[in-house]
Formats: structure tokens, C-alpha cells, sequence
């Protein structure tokens, strides 16, 4: 019990360790050393801990060295402190300095083995960071971790942009090492999820591949990165679902898609009869400019896997440059898409498309979020298109939640809250009454993005 | 919805009312409250005791809470009685499909309703830990849960001068600071970190699969 340290009248200390490796488990690993030399006991636990570590949130930011206060004021060591600075502020050398970070460098190699859960963010336009990233990642790769690692859940986010769309080699490369590690051999040093979806840079089909090799017991892998262009191939996409037998949760984007994809998911009674079916029980598809180019969209294909997997639910997210007609064509009823979640991004008013959404989803639709650009928020606000909301909204008799960033009339908005009370709760719906529009376009991109 | 059904069912058979059963509890000064099952689900410790008793009109003993602190976290359970429950999850399988695996541990979703509930306790008169320490004796994850969110969103960005103060831990040097650790590292033996077992996943670490 912590009672052992004695300390008059601090009943924080009292409290069991248990507790207190609960409390610190919420920060981040790069809060902790403030903690750690708040007492011996804090200390002991923060660096004794395997369980603490079980759970590992990484936040890299863009630090510089602060070079106030050359007086020392207090006797002993004098550290260097280091400040955050934002993207717009220019380093003054940009020479990489992993010095800041040696604390978050050296938690983590002390508990590669433990962590089970880990979530890194970076702010990836600093070299500094995106050095220490590749280390950090590379300290988990086969080489390094020889003794076993057991992290199940990968997410890796980059939080700022990327505006030089910088390719980040150095970075897939790492992330390759990181997937080399082979956990098919024993289910629980294979990865269980993982997210990219805060990616800014493209994932090859190399890496993927590797990921899906060594993790056979993935059960969710969400492949939609932020970068402009995806470059996974159908055939990438088919290895994946033929190498993992759990997959449950997958996101994607439509261009990776391919007719075969389904084909392959439903099988064929007569010819397979004992194939293992994959357990996938949600599918995510963003639709994006890409799509100007696709095929005809076979309906009889997509019939069948809604046949095949009757409890499975869908997300669709429409891309801001994805053509109206392409957002059409996959909101045709004829499809049975089972939509759970619908995101529209778009720069244009969109009521017939939503219109038809409500129409084909109404039964499944649960999630609504309609995203709207700069340009044309004043055409959204129209009375059709508090119209369509409202027809959605009535259409829609599971909705869950329902974000509208274009400005709605107040009696709109009543209206919905009055045909699904539960909205009003916090979180369940953004029901604006100005414009707050999510997606700022600059003239000089328009051409770039529509052209 | 699901734990007043829940509750129904297992209490049709000995009791009276669809509500289900009434049972008595008892801080350590000798406040009896009565709760109903909703709020006895949701803590695990009442609900193995009233299991194991079997209790009929006599109240529960809680040894290890007061009155001023028992009330409100009834207020509490009454408020969440009626909340989705997450899927039960054992913590120690850690092949449970189940298990929460893709959310990370986060400390600024605490609910509003909540935030008003814990400002109620404070720092300083020391009922904020009271209350974390019944929460966990009393075994009610989601109260813990705000709690240490609490104190994990106050020590957020602070200088450990700064924690010294707020919590009034005297000035402690662990060694001569992480100048030598290993001076700590040595006694790492006086940590208990293995018997935490139902909280923290299978021990002994690491897995024998992997030597």
C-alpha cells in the first residue's frame, strides 16, 4: 500500500497504487516526467509499472530549446526546457535534435515487451519528430524486439499537414520494420487493429502486405490515409481479405475495390461449399475523385454480399471532389447498400442527394454527416435544403446522430429535435443555425481539385 | 433499459415488484440508504455481498464509507443506472474479442452531469480522494473512472512543483532526481506490480510463449 512512504496528511498517497496507475494512465507519456519527479513514490511507479505501460500515448511535438534564463537560480542539474512550436514558426536550424524526446525514447525501449495498446501522434512537418517516429518505430521491429511484443492496437496520427506532400520514405520504411515483426505464429503478439486513417502519406502495397503476412488476427485495419491520392491496388486489397481470416472492420477506399473484391467475400455455394467465410460485420468506403474514372457499378455483385453478410453495415464517405453522378450512382437503392453511416462532403448543395439517400438508407441509416465548403454555404441555404434535412431526418427512424454544418432554420431544427428527442443529447447532433463550414477551399485550388 | 429488464428477470421469482428488490445499505456511521438493483448492478461489491448474504430486511455494512460520502455516490448509480452498459469485458482474457481495444484511454469525456457531480468534491477537504477510495472499494468503474480523469485533467501540464503543492506531497527526491535512477531501480523489488492482476491482464509477464 502506499501508506509505506511516509507522508503526513497527502491522501493522494493513501490512495491504492492501483488507483494511481489508473490516473496517470491517462496522460500521455510525454506529461510523465513532471510526475515522475514529484516523489519516490510516483517515481517508482511510473518506472516500475509494466501494467502503466499497457497503454501508450506518444504525442511527438515541434519543440526548441528555450534559451531563457542562463542564471541559475537553484542549485542542482539544470535541464534544458523546451517549448512547443507551431508549424508556422520556422525552427532556427533544422537540424534534426532528438534531445527532447530521450525520455519518451527511453520509456519505450524499457517497456517494449509490455505495451499492448499504442498511439502515436506527430506532428511529421519537423524532422526532429519524424526522426524519433522512425526510431521509435523501428524499436519494435523483429531486430529489436527479439524477446516478443505483445501491442495489439497501432494507431499512428500525423497532426499537422502536410503541405510539401512530403513522400515520408523514411517513415514507410520504418513503419515496414515495424510490420516485420511476425505475429502469426502466436495470437497475441499479432496486431488487432490498426488505423492510418491519420496518415498523410501513401501506403504502398509492400507495406500493407507485410502488415497483413505478419498479423494474420487483424480484425480492424482502417487503410483510408489522408493523402490526396490512394495508391493500394485491387490486388493488394484481395490479399488482404484472403490472408485475414478475422477481419471484421475494414476501411478502404473505393478505387481499391474491385468486382473481384466481392466475388471473393461471398464465395461461390457450389464450387467452395466449406470455404471459411470472413466474419466482417462493417465496411467502410470513401468515394473520391479517383471515381470520375471507375466502371459501371455492378448492382446484382453488391446485392449478393448484402445477401452474404445480412448483419454487415456500411459507411460511406463522399470525397469533396467526387462527381454528383458518381455520388448518385451509389446511392441508388438498386445496390441494398446496408449504410449505417453517411458522410457527404461537398461544395455544392446536395438535396436531390440526400433526397435519395433517405429514400434508398432510411431503414439502416444511423449516422449523418453532412459536411459543406466555404464557396457555396450560401446556396445551401435554401428551403429545399431544410427540407431534404428534415425528410432525412424523418426518413431516417434509427438516426443516431446528425451533423449539418450549413445553417438550418430554427423551425427546422425544432422539428427534427421534435421527431427524435434524443438528438438534444450532447454529442448526438450539430443542428447549426450559421454556417460553420468544414472544408475551406482557396480559389487557387479549385482548379486543382475539380479540373 | 436493459439492466431494469435484466433486473426483473432475476428477481421475478423471490420478490414482489417488477422494479426489483429493495435492498439496505450501511455506511460506517450507521446511515442506512436503500438502493434498488439498478444501483446495485453497477457496483460489484454490493452486488456480490447482497449475493452472498442473501440479505432479507438487514442492511449491508460498508466499513469502509461514510455517510457524507455513500449519499452522493447513490445519486450517483440512480443518475447511471439507466445508461448503456458497455459490453462486459473481462479484463484479463486477452483474447475477448470484446475487449475495448481501439479507443484510446482519454480524460476529457467526462460528462456534464458528471463534472457538476465530482466539482462537488475537492482537494483540499480531501473528499475527492474519499470518494475515489470508495469507488474503488465499492468496485463502480464508471465513478473511478471520473475520478482519476479528474486528477489525470489536474496535473495535466504542471510542474511537479506545482503537483507537490496542489496535493501536498512533501518534497521527496526520488534518489538524486533521474540523475540515478538506478539508486531506485534497485529497490524496484518494493513495488508491487503482480498483484494487480484483475486489473492490469495475465500476470506473470510476459507470456512463456515468447522466452
Amino acid at each position: 500500500m502506499a501508506s509505506s512512504v511516509e507522508i503526513d496528511l497527502c491522501p493522494i498517497n493513501d490512495l491504492p497504487e492501483l488507483v494511481l496507475v489508473e490516473i496517470f494512465s491517462y496522460l500521455p507519456i510525454d506529461e510523465r516526467p513532471a510526475l515522475e519527479e514529484t516523489c519516490k513514490l510516483w517515481y517508482n511507479i511510473i518506472r516500475n509499472s509494466p501494467s502503466l505501460a499497457f497503454t501508450c500515448t506518444i504525442r511527438l511535438h515541434a519543440l526548441v530549446e528555450e534559451s531563457i534564463n542562463p542564471i541559475r537560480t537553484r542549485l542542482g542539474r539544470v535541464l534544458p526546457r523546451w517549448t512547443r512550436i507551431t508549424q508556422s514558426q520556422s525552427k532556427p536550424a533544422a537540424a534534426i535534435d532528438p534531445r527532447p524526446y530521450g525520455y519518451i525514447q527511453q520509456y519505450v525501449k524499457r517497456f517494449r515487451h509490455d505495451i499492448k495498446h499504442l498511439y502515436i501522434d506527430v506532428e511529421q512537418h519537423d524532422p526532429s519528430c519524424r526522426y524519433v517516429l522512425c526510431q521509435l518505430l523501428t524499436l519494435f521491429g523483429p531486430e529489436q524486439c527479439s524477446k516478443g511484443r505483445q501491442i495489439r492496437t497501432f494507431c499512428l496520427r500525423f497532426t499537422t499537414n502536410n503541405p510539401l506532400l512530403m513522400k515520408s520514405l523514411e517513415i514507410i520504411q520504418a513503419l515496414r520494420i515495424f510490420f516485420q515483426y511476425d505475429g502469426s505464429k502466436n495470437r497475441r503478439e499479432s496486431l488487432i487493429s490498426c488505423d492510418f486513417s491519420g496518415l498523410t502519406i501513401s501506403l504502398d502495397d509492400d507495406t500493407i502486405l507485410t502488415l497483413a503476412k505478419h498479423n494474420p488476427y487483424l480484425r480492424k485495419l482502417n487503410l483510408q490515409d489522408q493523402s490526396l491520392v490512394c495508391i493500394l491496388t485491387p490486388f493488394c486489397i484481395l490479399q488482404i481479405i484472403d490472408m485475414l481470416k478475422e477481419l471484421e472492420d475494414l476501411w478502404i477506399d473505393m478505387i481499391s475495390l474491385s468486382d473481384e473484391f466481392i466475388l471473393m467475400l461471398t464465395g461461390n455455394d457450389d464450387e467452395q461449399p466449406f470455404i471459411q467465410k470472413s466474419p466482417l460485420k462493417h465496411l467502410g468506403i470513401r468515394i473520391r475523385r479517383e471515381e470520375k474514372f471507375s466502371d459501371e457499378i455492378d448492382a446484382k455483385l453488391w446485392q449478393k454480399l448484402h445477401e452474404k453478410y445480412p448483419h454487415m453495415k456500411m459507411t460511406l464517405n463522399f470525397g469533396l471532389t467526387t462527381p454528383p453522378n458518381r455520388v448518385r450512382a451509389y446511392l441508388n437503392p438498386d445496390l441494398q447498400l446496408p449504410v449505417q453511416t453517411l458522410i457527404m462532403n461537398s461544395a455544392i448543395p446536395l438535396v436531390d442527394e440526400l433526397c435519395l439517400a433517405a429514400n434508398s438508407f432510411g431503414d439502416t441509416l444511423e449516422n449523418i454527416h453532412i459536411c459543406t465548403s466555404n464557396q457555396w454555404a450560401e446556396l445551401t441555404r435554401t428551403p429545399a435544403f431544410n427540407k431534404v434535412i428534415f425528410y432525412i431526418a424523418y426518413k431516417c427512424i434509427h438516426l443516431r446522430t446528425l451533423y449539418v454544418d450549413a445553417a438550418l432554420n430554427q423551425d427546422t431544427i425544432e422539428d427534427i429535435y421534435r421527431l427524435h428527442p434524443h438528438l438534444k443529447e450532447p454529442g448526438a447532433s450539430k443542428l447549426l443555425l450559421v454556417d460553420n463550414p468544414t472544408h475551406i477551399i482557396l480559389p487557387e485550388d479549385m482548379g486543382d481539385l475539380f479540373g | 433499459m436493459a439492466t431494469t429488464a435484466e433486473a426483473s428477470n432475476t428477481t421475478t421469482g423471490n420478490t414482489e415488484t417488477a422494479t426489483g428488490k429493495m435492498i439496505k445499505i450501511q455506511s460506517n456511521d450507521g446511515q442506512i440508504f436503500e438502493v434498488d438493483q439498478g444501483v446495485v448492478e453497477q457496483s460489484s461489491t454490493i452486488k456480490t455481498l447482497s449475493d452472498l448474504m442473501d440479505v432479507g430486511d438487514v442492511p449491508i455494512p460498508l466499513p469502509n464509507v461514510k455517510a457524507s460520502i455513500l449519499g452522493p455516490i447513490v445519486d450517483f448509480c440512480n443518475h447511471h443506472k439507466n445508461d448503456q452498459k458497455p459490453e462486459p469485458i473481462d479484463e484479463d482474457d486477452d483474447d475477448d474479442p470484446n475487449k475495448d481495444i481501439y479507443e484510446p484511454k482519454r480524460s476529457d469525456d467526462i460528462c456534464e452531469w458528471d463534472l457538476n457531480f465530482i466539482k462537488q468534491f475537492t482537494v483540499p477537504e480531501g473528499t475527492l480522494f474519499d470518494i475515489i477510495m470508495a469507488a474503488n472499494y465499492l468496485g463502480i468503474k464508471t465513478l473511478l473512472a471520473v475520478g482519476c480523469k479528474t486528477i489525470a485533467n489536474m496535473v495535466r501540464g504542471k510542474s511537479s512543483t506545482e503537483v507537490r503543492e496542489m496535493f501536498n506531497i512533501s518534497y521527496d527526491p526520488p534518489g538524486e532526481g533521474i540523475n540515478a535512477p538506478n539508486a531506485i531501480e534497485g529497490q524496484a523489488g518494493t513495488v508491487p506490480t503482480t498483484q494487480d492482476a484483475n486489473a492490469t491482464g495475465p500476470s506473470p509477464q510476459p507470456d512463456p510463449m515468447n522466452q
